[in-house]
C-alpha cells in the first residue's frame, strides 16, 4: 500500500515535469545525439595568412606531397627495412645520408636525412632504433610541406590516398590530426605554429616558416 | 547492484579466459576480407581446442596431382561429382550428409597442383561431400601465399604477405584459436603463425575465420619436406643446407624446421646499414658546429658579402633546408640556437658547417676525458636507489596533479588497454627545467619522441633514466658525452603538439639488464625494453625527501 502511494506520487511528479518541459520555452530534450561541428583546418583568422604559391610551385609542391607521404606508408611497413627506404630516398635523388647514434647502454639509433629535398617539401628526417636481437625498425619518420593557404588540407587529403581506410582521426583539431594506424604506428598531420618553430634541434626556422606541414608517422612511445 | 553484476561479469570473464591473448611477444592479427589485417583487440581470448575448421584434401597415400571426387549438391552435379584436386585448402562443417562424407566449401585450390588436363576441376567456392579419408588436418601442411588479389592488395600488411608461410598454430598437441567479441556473439579464428624465409620464429600471427579467407586465395600448399626444400632454394647458394625435416603426417608437433635459424656464413655481410648501403654514414649524433682552425669565423648577410656577426669556433649550429633544390653553392645559411639575441641566423661557408663528430679540429681541442663516456659497466638497481638521499626529484617544483593514479601513473592504459603506460607523467608548466635525477652521462641527446616533444636518456650509477616530452631546446653543457650532476638542468618541460594534454615530464627508468633501444617495436605491454621499471615508489621517496611529502 505504501508503495502503491509512493509510485503513484512518483508517476505524477514525472508527468508534470513532462508537462512543464513541454510549456516552457525552452527545447524539449532530444533524444538524437548533439551535432558536434565539423572540425575546419583553415588558417586561423588570428593568424597572418601564408602567401599563396603560384601554379607551378603549387603543383610541383603537390606532387612531392603525394611522393613523400607514399614515403611515410611505405616504409613503416614491417617488411620494409632501412636499406629500402635509403635506396629509394637514393634513387629519388634525394642524397640521403644517416647518422649512426650508439651507446653501450641503449643501443643504436639511425638518423636518416636528406641533403635535398623534393620541391615543397624539407626536413625530411628518419629514426631507426635497433633492439637487442639486432632488428631495426622505425621510431619515426616525417617531413615538412611549405605553407600555403590550402597545405593542411591537401596534406589531409594526400594522408588519405596514401593509407586507405583510415578510421576516424583519434584527435583532430583546426592545426592538427591523428590517426591509429592499425600495426602500432600513428600518422598526425601538424601546421607548426610559432611556438613550434622554436627550439628545433634538428631544423632552422624563420618567421616565414609558420604555417608550414609537418607529417609524421610514428610509433606511439607515450600515446596520451 | 549494477557495480555489483559488472564486477560479477569480469570475474566470470577471468575466470572463464585463462591465458592472455597479449602474453607473447607478438601482437596478433585478425584477417578481415572487407578491411584486411587488424590487431586482434583486447577483448580477444587464445583458446586450444582438438579440431578446427580448416582442413587440406588429400586421398591418403597420394602424390601431388591427385583428385578426390567431390559430390555437389544440386542434382546434376551429384551425378557428375567434380574432381578436387589434392592439397586444396577446405573448410568442413560437421552438418550430416548422406555418403559418410563431410560436407566440405573449397577456400582455394593451389597453384603447385598439376592439374591442367584434369576434367571437371573444383574451384574456390565450391560446395559439396567430400570422402572424410580426404580432409588432412591443416597443421600438416604449409601453406606459401603466392600472390594478392586486386581486392586483398588494397590493405596496408604488417608484414610481406607475398612469399610468406603460414602454419597452423599448436601447443601442446591442441589448435589455438582466439575468440573475439562479446560472450553473447563471439567469433573464433584459427591462429596461424607466418614465416618468411629466412626467419627463425614466427614474424607474425594472424587469425582467420573460415568465411573470410581471400588472403589465401592464391597458394602453394607443402608438407613439412616439401617446404623445406623451397625454403632451401630461397636461401642463397652459399648458406648452410638445412638440416632435413621429419616428415609430415606425424601429427600436432610438425613444424615449421627450415624456418629455424640460420647461422650466417663466416664472410656473409653484416646487418650494419654502413656495409650494404652506399651513402654518407657518420658515427656520433646530429649536431653540427662551425668547424674551424680559427677562434672565430664571419657570418655573413643573405647577399655573402655583408658580415653581421662573428661566430665562435665550434659553436652549436643547425642547417636551414630551402623548399626547393636550388641552394647557395658555397654558403648554408644556419641558425645559431646558443644565440638568444637576433640576428641568430646567418650564412656561413659550407665548408665551416661539419657535425660535430667528424670536425677534426674539434677532436684534436677536445680534452678526452671530458667528453668520454664514463664507461663503468652499469650496475643493475642496488638499494641505494632506494634511499632517500640517493637522488633529486627530476622537476624542481611538486608535480600539480598525482603521478601515482589516473593515466599519469606507470601501467596506466593506453590506445584503448592495448599498452601500458612506461612511465610517469609529471604536470609541470611548459619551459620549466627538467633536472637530472642523480649524476650520470647523457648517452642520448634530444631526439624526436612523440607529437613534436623530444627526449634524452642519461645512465645515471645504478639505472638508465629517460627523460621524455622535452623541449626541443638543449640545456646548456648537455650534449652527448657530457657528465651531468643531481639536480643539474637537463632539458626544458614540452607539450606535445596536439594539444591533448597539459605539459609534462614523462619519466622512465630501465635496470640496464636488458641491451638496445629502450623503445621496442609491439612488445606488450608496454612496447618498451624489457627491464623498464616502475619508478612510482622511487619518485616518491625523491619526493619526500625533497619537498617534505609525496603524492
Amino acid at each position: 500500500m505504501k508503495y502503491g502511494i509512493l509510485l503513484m506520487i512518483l508517476i505524477a511528479t514525472l508527468l508534470m515535469g513532462k508537462v512543464f518541459l513541454f510549456n516552457s520555452k525552452s527545447e524539449p530534450p532530444s533524444s538524437q545525439p548533439q551535432k558536434v561541428p565539423p572540425v575546419t583546418h583553415e588558417e586561423s583568422p588570428l593568424s597572418p595568412p601564408s602567401k599563396a604559391l603560384n601554379p607551378a610551385e603549387a603543383k610541383a609542391a603537390s606532387v612531392s606531397l603525394k611522393k613523400m607521404t607514399m614515403i611515410l606508408f611505405e616504409y613503416t611497413a614491417d617488411e620494409k627495412k632501412l636499406e629500402d627506404l635509403i635506396r629509394n630516398l637514393k634513387s629519388s635523388g634525394l642524397e640521403p645520408f644517416l647518422v649512426q647514434d650508439k651507446n653501450d647502454y641503449t643501443g643504436e639509433m639511425i638518423i636518416v636525412r636528406t641533403k635535398k629535398p623534393f620541391p615543397g617539401t624539407r626536413y625530411f628526417h628518419a629514426q631507426y632504433f635497433t633492439d637487442e636481437n639486432k632488428q631495426t625498425f622505425a621510431q619515426h619518420i616525417s617531413f615538412e610541406f611549405q605553407p600555403s593557404p590550402e597545405a593542411m588540407n591537401q596534406a589531409i587529403q594526400a594522408v588519405h590516398e596514401a593509407f586507405r581506410n583510415l578510421d576516424k582521426p583519434t584527435n583532430e583539431t583546426r592545426d592538427f590530426v591523428q590517426w591509429n594506424l592499425d600495426h602500432g604506428y600513428v600518422v598526425w598531420i601538424k601546421r607548426l605554429g610559432p611556438e613550434d618553430i622554436q627550439g628545433n634541434p634538428f631544423n632552422s626556422y624563420s618567421d616565414d616558416d609558420v604555417g608550414s606541414i609537418r607529417i609524421a608517422v610514428e610509433l606511439a612511445p607515450e600515446g596520451h | 547492484m549494477k557495480i555489483m553484476s559488472i564486477g560479477l561479469s569480469a570475474l566470470i570473464i577471468a575466470i572463464l579466459l585463462p591465458q592472455s591473448l597479449f602474453a607473447g611477444p607478438i601482437a596478433p592479427y585478425i584477417w578481415s576480407d572487407s578491411k584486411g589485417f587488424l590487431i586482434a583487440d583486447t577483448s580477444c581470448q587464445t583458446k586450444q581446442i582438438d579440431q578446427v575448421p580448416f582442413f587440406v584434401s588429400q586421398k591418403p597415400n597420394s602424390q601431388l596431382n591427385a583428385s578426390s571426387k567431390l559430390s555437389r549438391l544440386n542434382f546434376l552435379s551429384a551425378i557428375l561429382p567434380t574432381n578436387l584436386v589434392d592439397r586444396s585448402l577446405i573448410t568442413a562443417t560437421n552438418a550430416p550428409n548422406p555418403a559418410d562424407g563431410s560436407l566440405v566449401r573449397v577456400i582455394s585450390v593451389p597453384k603447385n597442383a598439376n592439374y591442367l588436363n584434369s576434367m571437371n576441376i573444383s574451384k574456390a567456392g565450391d560446395t559439396g561431400y567430400l570422402a572424410k579419408e580426404s580432409l588432412q588436418e591443416i597443421d600438416n601442411f604449409i601453406i606459401e601465399v603466392i600472390d594478392l588479389t586486386p581486392s586483398t592488395s588494397q590493405f596496408k600488411a604488417p608484414f610481406h604477405v607475398q612469399k610468406s608461410f603460414w602454419q597452423a598454430s599448436v601447443n601442446n598437441e591442441k589448435f589455438v584459436t582466439l575468440v573475439c567479441g562479446n560472450i553473447t556473439k563471439p567469433v573464433s579464428y584459427v591462429l596461424f603463425d607466418i614465416y618468411d624465409s629466412t626467419s627463425t620464429d614466427p614474424i607474425a600471427q594472424v587469425g582467420l575465420n573460415p568465411y573470410e579467407t581471400k588472403i589465401l586465395s592464391s597458394i602453394y600448399v607443402y608438407t613439412s619436406d616439401e617446404a623445406n626444400q623451397v625454403i632451401s632454394t630461397e636461401v642463397p647458394a652459399e648458406e648452410p643446407t638445412q638440416k632435413p625435416l621429419p616428415s609430415s603426417g606425424t601429427g600436432k608437433n610438425v613444424r615449421l624446421a627450415p624456418l629455424k635459424p640460420t647461422p650466417p656464413p663466416p664472410n656473409s655481410p653484416s646487418k650494419n646499414p654502413k656495409d650494404t648501403i652506399d651513402v654518407p654514414i657518420s658515427e656520433g649524433d646530429l649536431e653540427y658546429v662551425i668547424c674551424s682552425e680559427e677562434k672565430t669565423s664571419m657570418v655573413f648577410g643573405k647577399d655573402l658579402k655583408t658580415p653581421i656577426f662573428t661566430a665562435k669556433q665550434f659553436e652549436s649550429i643547425i642547417p636551414s633546408q630551402s623548399w626547393d633544390e636550388k641552394q647557395k653553392t658555397t654558403h648554408l645559411n644556419v641558425q645559431f640556437p646558443n644565440r638568444k639575441i637576433t640576428p641568430n641566423t646567418g650564412w656561413v661557408p659550407r665548408s665551416l658547417v661539419q657535425l660535430r663528430s667528424e670536425c677534426a679540429p674539434l677532436k684534436k681541442d677536445s680534452s678526452s676525458d671530458e667528453n668520454a663516456i664514463v664507461n663503468d659497466s652499469l650496475k643493475t638497481l642496488d638499494p641505494k636507489v632506494s634511499q632517500k638521499d640517493c637522488c633529486k626529484f627530476p622537476t624542481k617544483q611538486r608535480p600539480f596533479e598525482s603521478y601515482t593514479d589516473g593515466t599519469q601513473q606507470f601501467r596506466a592504459k593506453r590506445n584503448k588497454g592495448k599498452r601500458r603506460h612506461a612511465g610517469c607523467d609529471l604536470y609541470r608548466k611548459k619551459g620549466e627545467a627538467a633536472v637530472a635525477v642523480a649524476s650520470g652521462t647523457i648517452i642520448r641527446r634530444l631526439y624526436y619522441f612523440y607529437q613534436g616533444v623530444f627526449a634524452l636518456e642519461v645512465k645515471h650509477p645504478k639505472f638508465i633514466a629517460r627523460y621524455g616530452e622535452l623541449l626541443g631546446n638543449a640545456a646548456k653543457g648537455v650534449s652527448k658525452g657530457k657528465n651531468v650532476v643531481a639536480g643539474q638542468d637537463i632539458g626544458y618541460i614540452g607539450k606535445v603538439n596536439s594539444g591533448c594534454c597539459a605539459p609534462m615530464l614523462h619519466f622512465e627508468m630501465y635496470k640496464g639488464t636488458s641491451h638496445g633501444a629502450l623503445t621496442r617495436y609491439r612488445l606488450p605491454p608496454y612496447d618498451r625494453r624489457p627491464d623498464v621499471m616502475n619508478p612510482t615508489d622511487f619518485l616518491r621517496l625523491w619526493e619526500k625527501s625533497q619537498f617534505g611529502k609525496s603524492y
